[in-house]
């Protein structure tokens, strides 16, 4: 957020309809991580209004959709709203203030052998051991930049660019629900088992989705995570403790 | 009332106007496909218009009334038959217990509606009664019907004011759209045969959305470019990576990453969900106003 202050201007942005029910607001791609800033700002902003006639709203990396009906709230005023409002979050960026409602998180991950496929593949591509991957990827805090593809499945932006690499030419029949992955320059959470084309570096030991929960998804847009390398024994007793129900996920926020 | 289902057809399912306000956590909308048919259903056995309703496709099950009441069914022509008599499509059917209600297969559209009088004794899941199937993931199971199971609806002494609801209009094969952010990516070409050339639907094809037989070109310069994923709805046309235009539905995904081409029209929206895999369509551009259509830059 520093350098936010330092270019002292504003971030482009442009505000476009998209159907009668939908408003997308794109701030330039230059900048991932500002936009991905400004995105959560205006988004935080526009819920805080609760404004009649929204119905939802799509945050992702450089974008924010806001689906609405347009016989409650008119498109054009809709539109002098978030004009208005970017301004307020430039400012309110600009001045630091930091995005509420997001949480950090440091989650425990039991990371695969270095004999692994995925492994293997990862340090012929990088050119990195694999305890080098294993410590690069968790010696940064990564954002959430948004919730989609799948109902949880969580996109983080903030891989090192010593990790940025290929996705898998042929994608696989399964990956096992909460895996954590990389590919590009993104990583990411699988909330439940899926066909992918993701490295798989290893696994949380318990759901981040729980389609039974009035709050299905652990994770919200614009939270933080960082991960911890966890043993097989602790891996074990921590995920026999979730499927029990008796793992209280709270205490892996900070 | 009590209905039992002695078969579930291909798939029937719990619909209602489904759960909006998710859409940040990656969860789909759901829903009733053609809502103004799951709400002339409903206004005809004299339910509140947005209680659910059975969505059925393509092939009908076979139920078994346990009580007597009244039941509608609306959207694609299925044939009703109380007992094996043919009861006619988009009006109120009185049923009395022992009755069985069988369908045939419908001429046109692949999806009906059965509203069933009274207040649907089922579960919800974030405010809403709708089956959810994202891949192979049932995400909302009790709202999947099968052979056996029993649906209670229970009387109530209240009923709305009825509302003024009109019977909907025919499914249409002239699909309306709107430019998407898109929209400028594709070649003149590709515009030209999007808007004036019959699409024809393909598999696999259902609730996500409808793939077809279409191959659209990028302008060069965006044919190498990443998009960074961002917001898609029902009715959002995406074209892939091989240019195939992808219409999505109501279980559709929240962010995509492809082009969106086009938005189509919300009264649109129940017709490109009636279209089964082989059926053709023609998409034309919505006039838009100057003062909706007009983009707003800084």
């Amino acid at each position: 957020m520093t350098e936010m202050i330092s270019t002292g201007a504003s971030v482009d942005r442009r505000i476009q309809s998209y159907g009668e029910t939908g408003l997308l607001v794109q701030f330039d791609e230059g900048d991932v991580v500002s936009a991905s800033e400004s995105v959560f700002a205006l988004n935080q902003r526009l819920r805080d209004m609760k404004l009649r006639g929204i119905q939802s709203t799509t945050p992702s990396y450089v974008s924010l959709l806001i689906i609405f009906d347009p016989s409650v709230l008119a498109p054009n005023h809709l539109a002098s709203t978030l004009t208005t409002l970017l301004e307020c979050s430039q400012a309110a960026l600009a001045s630091d203030t930091p995005v509420t409602n997001s949480n950090a998180w440091c989650l425990p991950t039991l990371f695969v052998g270095e004999e692994d496929e995925d492994a293997v593949a990862l340090r012929d591509e990088l050119g990195l051991s694999w305890s080098e991957v294993v410590e690069r990827f968790c010696t940064v805090s990564y954002r959430v930049n948004a919730l989609g593809f799948l109902p949880g499945f969580t996109y983080l932006g903030g891989l090192p660019e010593a990790l940025h690499c290929r996705r898998l030419t042929t994608p696989r029949a399964r990956i096992p629900s909460s895996s954590v992955a990389i590919a590009g320059q993104q990583a990411g959470i699988y909330p439940m088992d899926s066909p992918g084309g993701w490295r798989i570096l290893g696994r949380l030991p318990f759901s981040i989705f729980d389609q039974s929960c009035s709050s299905p998804t652990l994770f919200s847009p614009s939270d933080r995570i960082t991960f911890q390398p966890t043993s097989e024994p602790h891996f074990s007793e921590l995920a026999r403790a979730a499927d029990n129900g008796e793992l209280a996920l709270d205490k892996f926020k900070q | 009332m009590i209905i039992t289902f002695i078969t579930s057809g291909i798939r029937t399912t719990t619909q209602d106007k489904g759960r909006r306000g998710y859409t940040h956590l990656g969860i789909p909308v759901s829903g009733a496909i053609d809502i103004p048919a799951m709400r002339y259903a409903n206004h005809l056995v004299g339910n509140a218009i947005d209680t659910p309703v059975l969505e059925i496709t393509l092939s009908g099950p076979q139920l078994r009334c346990q009580q007597a009441g009244l039941i509608a069914l609306t959207g694609a022509d299925f044939g009703v038959l109380i007992n094996g008599q043919p009861k006619s499509h988009n009006e109120r059917i009185v049923v009395e217990a022992g009755d069985i209600i069988s369908l045939t297969k419908p001429q046109k559209g692949c999806r009906g509606y059965l509203a069933i009088e009274g207040d649907w004794q089922v579960q919800r899941w974030l405010g809403s009664a709708s089956a959810l199937r994202v891949g192979s993931h049932e995400l909302f199971p009790t709202a999947v019907w099968k052979a056996g199971d029993s649906l209670v609806t229970r009387q109530t002494r209240v009923h709305p004011w009825p509302a003024a609801v009109l019977e909907p209009n025919p499914f249409s094969n002239h699909i309306s759209a709107h430019k998407g952010p898109e929209f400028h990516w594709l070649t003149d070409e590709a515009k030209e045969n999007l808007l004036t050339q019959p699409i024809t639907v393909c598999e696999p094809s259902n609730r996500v959305g409808l793939r077809t037989d279409t191959t659209l070109k990028l302008k060069k310069k965006y044919r190498s470019r990443e998009m960074l994923s961002s917001g898609v709805m029902p009715g959002t046309v995406q074209v892939t990576t091989s240019g195939e235009a992808i219409f999505l539905l109501a279980d559709g995904q929240t962010i995509g990453g492809y082009p969106r081409v086009l938005q189509c029209s919300q009264s649109s929206l129940r017709s490109l969900g009636q279209l089964r895999a082989g059926d053709t369509f023609e998409l034309q551009l919505v006039k838009q106003h100057a003062s909706h259509g007009a983009s707003i830059s800084k």
